[in-house]
């Protein structure tokens, strides 16, 4: 084939490529005086989607509701909710999307810890107003950020004593391998550490690994009496039918997100997720037991009726969308900066699993956290519960004060600062509604 | 003792898949040229195939000899409409791989949502010698494996089919003066290396969570088994799969995942530069001429 | 007729012939000079929004330059294009990162490029010293690639750092020191037109450098690499350059894009992101650096797009679209774009005189000029 260059190819394709760039880019409407856009960034394909379509169906369930008590202000709420493909870069992009194109009043999402980090600097150079609605590994300290996911005060502090206290001392922990896993790990390690434990093994597996063999058999090596897998996303779920078949039967393990966040317990068969602990703000199954969170199911399972599950993400998605609702109509306005003042006010909420609050210092969310327990047969019971616990670790010891010193900052355990327990927990029995 | 076990039986266990996998890959390559950037998305089909024919009522065996042929009938679909156009174009095929492997990917994630879950367990208890066990499932697998390439040797060795794919893989064009059939073995190069990337999904579908990208991991070692193979694309392969895995399970056990993947890369890189025929120059045997 | 018309025809022919026929330096610096002249209008025709989404498509645009630069002209086909970018980018933050603000970016600036470049030169060492076949060495490349991400993506403990900066694992590294200029971060407007600057110089650079002697000899090795070693190349120091400086100008890119973003992660050497250069290069046209940058620029543009509107049928449309390009025009788009071009250029050209010859120069234009091409 002859090679020839012309410059006139080179012509047409500079015009085209111009008209592309400045045509595109223009796919959301604008907020007309009619509407209110709220943005949402959640991963709706990819490695971390089984979560994040969850956490999209609850916020186009809150907007549902929303706008059918009349909307906010008289105007109609819309979700502009673009899918972030389980991808940090594309989560950046469409971040500075949302907030220097869109101009959106509010930012509901992020599902992974780096995820939030990636658009957290984004967040706070345009002092957006944003929600984290995962749980995590704590310690996010910020003007422009509310959380209402539990955090290790409210999840590790509350399961480990328990563990152990049933089950023995000897702990081993497999995580992801990112900021999440480790930070939660030095968490686990320090209360399994300050309640006379040990951790006979610390494992951090790559978010893209399915392959666990050689994890499994050390894990066996190190003969553990509990087993803490703290595993996140599609591909690391491989890891509990292969555990299943090849590893200690009826081993107890705990974690902040198993069960309660992947619904493994509904995916794999017995005995792969059987005898798991998570202590959680809400799960599906709660429903049984408090006549809110039945409310909240029945109402989400008749918009999606095919959803195989409601993790406890996507009732902090909703709250989250709740609040900011509340705090609007307490402020009268969607300004930002008034809006984040209500909040920061301490404002309380009926959410479907209890009463939600946040903390003032912290920007956190106080909250009831039910410890859920899988079966042999993997079903779900709930054992005990803690009421109100509070986040402060991060205003007890990180010296966190957003009502006094505004800051930008993620906090995590050092040895001046150590993972501790600040607060008396005290594990009360869950009583089923009507029984 | 019981270590040395283990790390013998990660070692099985890793090598059954790589075995597969890469043979696959390495037929493709070493007959067409061809780096199957598809490969993957093949095993993944192949996968999300058995869970659907377990699902169906079908016994695990039948579905994963169903999904085999099934992938290898889509291989030849591919192969008559798509990639005979590109049997003399090396770097096109890589391009139009990876655009089949996007469309795949995506036809995947639309049709079945992001992750079916692993509905069907794996069968079968474990072994268990001296401490360290294995799971009985993933034994099988290995002699599956270990069978699949034995009955490929017996294909290359002793058939005429099999002559001709190593003739033609070996120098295409003197292949054709001799009255091979080039395009014919392209085709068959192309369905077998597609039937056998179905067999490896099939066979590690009941230990994985069912993703659309469940193959990626596993195509990565692939690509480095098929380049140090070498020219010899059977006995390559497997030497490659073999030291590979047994590397990875020894490296593994002891430093971590991680370091079993960094000592792979190493090995690798110093393979490529000493060793540039791959492991089929290790295995080739000094012809002797005699003096006339 | 006179036989001064007849010359002057003649002469007209000639003109339009040599337009039609073969890459030449003037007509690469034209192009150069046209997409120059798009892109200093760019940023008045648009929003600040679209300008500084168009910086990231300008990284991307480097990237693919040297791909061709390395794949076109150097005849490798490199799948670490994607990894020098991304080590640019992590180059730039781990250097920037651990000096102070005003000097440190302008130093990581030069720096990141240099210390990119070594590391290929130390990989090209054990890939085109073991004599590789040049399919085989992408492969590598390659594997290569996915395991850089795979190291990156373990490095989430806090003991993986260079000096003060965590490389972070799979959140990658955050908030990295920006460009300052006159001691405030430097503007989208200006950010944009460094970028553009250092794009329109490698592509100018790429496209001119094929007239050079050592392009020449580049391009004669990819050609047939023994034949060139005969005629006394040394083909193994060539390989080596030209991978050295493809790995500069991608690593180039990387650093702008992580001034651009403050971020760079993992993310950079995905499996997709790293067989994504190779692609458009394809589709543009392998050894057309300008037709590659086109494509870039219209490719991102077109995923940034799919990405906010959330299409999932957009990918699948990609997907067939490479499918369909690949058989349709194997040369890739550029050259199939080209010829169609030249055809009308000499059809115009050669219709404003009318001359008997006009039959018979059509036909002597096919031979004249052309290369031997290599083809696909």
């Amino acid at each position: 084939m002859r090679r020839v260059r012309s410059s006139m190819s080179t012509a047409v394709g500079i015009t085209t490529a111009l008209l592309l760039a400045a045509c595109g880019n223009g796919s959301t409407d604008a907020a007309s005086s009619s509407t209110i856009n709220i943005g949402q960034l959640e991963d709706q394909s990819g490695n971390l989607s089984l979560v994040g379509l969850q956490k999209y169906h609850a916020a186009q369930l809150a907007v549902d509701h929303l706008n059918a008590a009349g909307g906010l202000l008289g105007k109609k709420i819309n979700l502009v909710a673009p899918d972030t493909q389980s991808d940090n870069t594309k989560m950046q992009q469409l971040a500075r999307e949302l907030v220097i194109k869109d101009k959106v009043p509010v930012i509901f999402g992020a599902q992974t810890s780096a995820e939030r980090e990636a658009i957290r600097p984004i967040i706070d150079q345009y002092k957006q107003l944003y929600f984290y609605t995962n749980q995590y590994e704590g310690g996010v300290c910020d003007s422009n950020t509310f959380t209402t996911g539990a955090v290790p005060e409210q999840q590790v502090a509350t399961l480990i004593p328990y563990l152990m206290q049933h089950f023995g001392k000897r702990v081993y922990v497999i995580a992801a391998d990112y900021n999440f896993g480790h930070l939660t790990s030095d968490w686990v390690k320090a209360i399994t550490q300050a309640s006379g434990g040990s951790i006979v093994g610390q494992e951090f597996v790559p978010l893209t690994q399915n392959e666990f063999s050689s994890s499994i058999a050390r894990i066996k090596a190190a003969q553990p009496d509990i087993l803490i897998p703290l595993l996140v996303g599609n591909d690391q779920s491989s890891f509990f039918p292969q555990w299943a078949s090849s590893g200690i039967k009826n081993l107890p393990m705990g974690s902040t997100v198993i069960v309660a966040q992947g619904y493994e317990h509904l995916r794999f068969q017995p005995p792969a997720a059987a005898n798991i602990y998570v202590p959680t703000n809400f799960i599906k199954e709660l429903g049984d037991y408090v006549p809110s969170s039945k409310t909240f199911v029945d109402a989400f399972m008749k918009k999606f009726p095919n959803d195989p599950y409601i993790d406890e993400e996507a009732e902090s998605e909703y709250d989250a969308i709740m609040m900011w609702a509340e705090a609007v109509k307490k402020a009268g306005t969607t300004d930002q900066a008034k809006v984040k003042e209500i909040l920061a006010g301490g404002i309380s909420y009926n959410s479907p699993s209890g009463t939600v609050t946040i903390d003032p210092k912290t920007h956190a969310a106080v909250r009831d956290i039910y410890l859920a327990h899988t079966t042999e047969t993997q079903a779900i019971e709930f054992p005990v519960m803690w009421k109100a616990v509070q986040p402060n670790w991060l205003s007890a010891v990180a010296g966190c004060d957003l009502t006094t010193k505004p800051d930008q900052t993620q906090y995590t355990p050092t040895a001046q600062m150590p993972a501790k327990v600040t607060q008396e927990l005290t594990a009360i029995p869950v009583v089923k509604a009507g029984s | 003792m019981s270590a040395v076990i283990s790390v013998a039986f990660q070692a099985c266990q890793i090598f059954g898949i790589f075995l597969i996998v890469s043979l696959g890959l390495s037929i493709i390559y070493g007959v067409l040229g061809v780096m199957n950037l598809a490969h993957g998305e093949l095993m993944a089909i192949g996968a999300y195939m058995v869970a659907m024919a377990v699902n169906a009522g079908l016994p695990l065996v039948a579905g994963i000899v169903l999904a085999t042929v099934l992938v290898g009938l889509m291989g030849l679909v591919l192969d008559r409409a798509i990639m005979r156009r590109l049997y003399r174009r090396p770097t096109d095929a890589i391009v139009v791989t990876f655009g089949i492997s996007l469309v795949v990917t995506q036809a995947m994630l639309l049709i079945f949502g992001s992750a079916q879950n692993s509905l069907i367990s794996t069968p079968g208890g474990e072994v268990t010698v001296a401490g360290a066990s294995i799971p009985t499932y993933r034994l099988v697998v290995t002699l599956v494996g270990v069978l699949a390439a034995y009955g490929l040797y017996a294909l290359f060795q002793r058939t005429r089919l099999g002559t001709n794919i190593r003739a033609v893989s070996s120098d295409q064009d003197t292949a054709g003066c001799f009255g091979v059939d080039t395009r014919a073995t392209f085709t068959v190069a192309f369905v077998l290396g597609s039937a056998l990337a179905g067999l490896a999904g099939a066979l590690v579908a009941p230990t994985v969570s069912l993703v659309p990208t469940l193959g990626q991991g596993f195509v990565v070692y692939a690509f480095v088994i098929v380049v140090v193979a070498g020219e010899r694309v059977f006995q390559g392969t497997v030497l490659a799969s073999a030291v590979y895995a047994v590397l990875n399970a020894v490296i593994s056990y002891q430093f971590g995942s991680f370091y079993g993947l960094l000592a792979l890369l190493g090995v690798t890189l110093v393979l490529i530069r000493f060793l540039p025929g791959g492991f089929s120059s290790l295995l080739r045997r000094p012809r002797v001429v005699a003096a006339l | 007729m006179s036989v001064t018309v007849a010359r002057q025809r003649q002469s007209t022919h000639a003109f339009w012939r040599r337009a039609a026929a073969g890459p030449s330096p003037g007509k690469s610096i034209l192009a150069v000079l046209l997409c120059t002249a798009g892109m200093l209008i760019f940023p008045y025709a648009v929003s600040e929004y679209q300008v500084l989404v168009a910086i990231s498509f300008l990284t991307f645009a480097i990237v693919t330059v040297s791909q061709v630069l390395v794949w076109g002209f150097g005849g490798i086909l490199s799948f670490a294009q994607a990894a020098f970018f991304a080590l640019g980018a992590y180059g730039y933050a781990v250097i920037a990162g651990n000096l102070d603000e005003t000097t440190g970016p302008v130093i990581a600036l030069v720096a990141a490029p240099l210390v990119v470049m070594v590391f290929a030169g130390f990989l090209g060492f054990f890939i085109f010293y073991g004599r590789m076949g040049a399919f085989l060495l992408g492969i590598v490349t390659l594997s290569v690639s996915l395991m850089l991400g795979a190291f990156l993506n373990q490095t989430g403990d806090a003991s993986y750092h260079i000096g003060k900066v965590q490389l972070g694992g799979y959140n990658g590294i955050n908030a990295i020191p920006p460009l300052l200029v006159e001691g405030t971060p430097a503007s989208t407007q200006v950010l944009y037109f460094l970028t553009a600057a250092v794009l329109l110089a490698g592509v100018a650079g790429v496209a001119l450098f094929r007239f050079h002697r050592v392009g020449v000899g580049i391009r004669a090795i990819a050609e047939n690499p023994v034949r060139a070693e005969l005629f006394g190349y040394n083909v193994r120091a060539y390989r080596l350059s030209i991978f050295m400086a493809g790995a500069a100008l991608a690593a180039a890119g990387g650093e702008f894009y992580a001034i651009w973003g403050s971020y760079t992660s993992p993310s950079l050497v995905t499996m997709q992101a790293v067989t994504l250069p190779v692609v458009v290069a394809a589709v543009a046209g392998r050894d057309r650096p300008i037709a590659a940058m086109l494509a870039a620029l219209v490719y991102s543009a077109i995923s940034v797009n799919l990405a906010s509107s959330g299409a999932s049928y957009a990918l699948i449309i990609l997907g067939v679209g490479l499918v369909v390009v690949m058989l349709v025009a194997p040369g890739g788009v550029g050259g199939w774009v080209a010829a169609l071009v030249n055809r009308l250029v000499i059809r115009i050209g050669t219709r404003s005189a009318e001359s008997p010859h006009t039959a018979a120069s059509q036909d002597d234009v096919v031979e004249l000029g052309s290369t031997p091409g290599s083809g696909a």
